[in-house]
């Protein structure tokens, strides 16, 4: 539903006045922008994993957004989880590798020593190990390569 | 005649630096240009060099981040989103002049 050229003379900015119908329950949304959300999407990934798989498969049985709503209330709610704990344990570590990954475009192979650093705190308090799935056997994930750019 | 032994007088050959002097001109003239050219879209982007590649998943991402702090450039790493966040777009609206 976007226009595909920008708006002229513009006004304001759209504000949506009616809410949602009462009898879904409130969730406050996620309030981490990109940058953070790309450095801890792998911990995410492993610590809110079955709430996240049970999202994607509810998403696969159809594309309507009503359908998965409580999935997706779950996900959000382990998600905030997520980030509260994060920030009450491992705040530094976690600031200096996304903005870090803010400075260079989002690219984590500029970052990889804050990362180290990050995966290391998040793995002592919280248990959580960056793994990125469909690794091939036998081979080091990338990020925990030490010389990346040689074969 | 023609070719005057180099034995005659016994001189080294100095490769001639002054030749690269030029080069070395417009060389510094084009970094020059790249660097100024960097420090200004880091001056438009809040400090931050310019981003690039983006796809549609970063424009999107771009969008809510613009919703959630007012500014592409801004980041914040908070839990819970700004109560504004709930009822706002990045849609925009004109008015026909």
């Amino acid at each position: 539903m976007t226009t595909h050229r920008e708006g002229i003379f513009v006004d304001s900015l759209w504000v949506e006045k009616t809410s949602l119908p009462s009898d879904i329950p409130h969730v406050d949304e996620v309030g981490s922008t990109s940058a953070p959300l790309a450095s801890i999407a792998f911990h995410f990934g492993s610590y809110c994993k079955d709430y996240n798989d049970d999202f994607m498969l509810c998403k696969d049985e159809g594309r309507d957004p009503r359908h998965c709503l409580k999935e997706g209330r779950k996900v959000t709610r382990c998600a905030q989880d997520l980030i509260t704990r994060l920030k009450q344990h491992c705040e530094k570590q976690w600031t200096e590798h996304w903005q870090c990954l803010d400075v260079n475009n989002q690219q984590y192979w500029h970052c990889r020593p804050q990362e180290k650093v990050f995966n290391e705190c998040a793995f002592k308090n919280l248990g959580i190990v960056k793994i990125i799935p469909e690794t091939p056997e036998g081979t080091t994930p990338i990020h925990l390569k030490d010389k990346p750019l040689f074969k | 005649m023609f070719a005057l032994s180099k034995k005659m007088a016994s001189q080294r050959w100095v490769f001639p630096a002054e030749a690269l002097f030029p080069l070395a001109l417009v060389g510094m003239m084009g970094f020059a240009m790249r660097w100024g050219v960097k420090e200004y879209q880091k001056f438009e982007n809040y400090g931050k060099p310019k981003r690039w590649n983006i796809d549609r998943w970063d424009r999107r991402m771009m969008e809510r981040d613009s919703r959630l702090t007012g500014n592409v450039n801004i980041q914040a790493a908070n839990s819970i989103a700004p109560k504004s966040f709930s009822s706002n777009s990045a849609w925009e609206l004109e008015k026909p002049y």
